[in-house]
């Protein structure tokens, strides 16, 4: 128990360990207003590792992701996505950031949902687990 | 050993305590989902520090299977299985090459919890892209495991003189 919680070659690391992920975090900022994002195409709906939709972003729609009991409310309201009501237990899904660019994501663990947008044209299999 | 009982009394007490403060702090808000404080951690990384590893894993382990199951539901619960345990594995790992100390302990144990809850929501909805939020999770438990580790060091000092350890 005589191990100490501090010392010059602990504070050493841990500057270098900060440092590094400060860097990665101005880095990943960067990126992010950076990186040109295109407006995105499509919403695709995934449950369970399976496609269960795909709406075009520039129509205005709802749609009731429904499994059994378990449904997330999904709208399309001018060009962004949202969920307004879920049936899970978090709501994590329902709070989280609405969605327009290419890539960006909603999801809900509970009800193994996952709301990505997609560019539309080249919308192949690109990324989706089998 | 009785004495032993009291404090995982005690350490368990306070980080279901802990625990539930954080289910008041609407964190959703940021838009990110996952990201949290971690205030339970602090008693977990103080227990590591001012017990034997085995304690600090008995304590972290009750914890979150209490949490889970009073506050939470299934899907929390193995979400924090995941994220406590890998953490924790790797906390003591690094706190036994002796890299860091309380701080960079905590600071990678903030990150692995994170990384351990993203590889779980990966084979839930069996999709890679939800690597997506990896950077804004990983920065964001680097942020808060270097605070609640800050704030241990404070703990484990005074704690360390009182119980001439």
């Amino acid at each position: 128990m005589a191990e100490k919680i501090k010392t010059a070659k602990h504070r050493r690391n841990e500057v270098i360990l900060i440092g590094i992920v400060l860097l990665a975090a101005v880095g990943y900022m960067l990126w992010r207003q950076l990186a040109p994002t295109e407006p995105g195409g499509e919403v695709v709906v995934q449950t369970d590792g399976k496609e269960y939709a795909r709406l075009p972003l520039s129509e205005n729609a709802e749609l009731d992701i429904a499994q059994g009991e378990r449904h997330n409310h999904l709208v399309i309201k001018d060009g962004v996505a949202t969920v307004t009501e879920a049936t899970c237990p978090d709501k994590q899904c329902v709070h989280q950031a609405d969605i327009s660019r290419n890539g960006e994501m909603i999801v809900c663990l509970p009800n193994q949902v996952l709301i990505t947008i997609e560019h539309g044209e080249d919308a192949e299999l690109d990324g989706t687990a089998k | 050993m009785k004495a032993n009982v009291a404090r995982y009394g005690v350490l368990v007490a306070l980080a279901f305590i802990f625990s539930y403060i954080e289910t008041l702090i609407p964190f959703e808000m940021i838009g990110i989902p996952g990201i949290k404080l971690g205030l339970a951690n602090l008693v977990v990384v103080v227990a590591m520090y001012t017990m034997r590893t085995w304690d600090a894993f008995i304590i972290s382990l009750v914890r979150i299977l209490l949490v889970g199951f009073t506050f939470g539901n299934l899907y929390s619960a193995v979400y924090g299985l995941c994220g406590g345990l890998l953490s924790f594995v790797v906390m003591v790992l690094i706190k036994k090459a002796d890299w860091f100390g309380i701080v960079g302990v905590s600071l990678t144990g903030g990150i692995f919890h994170n990384i351990g809850q993203l590889i779980v929501a990966v084979l839930v909805v069996e999709n890679v892209k939800v690597a997506y939020y990896f950077p804004p999770l990983l920065i964001a438990g680097a942020i808060t495991g270097t605070v609640i580790g800050i704030v241990a060091g404070m703990i484990v000092r005074r704690l360390k003189k009182l119980l001439q350890i």
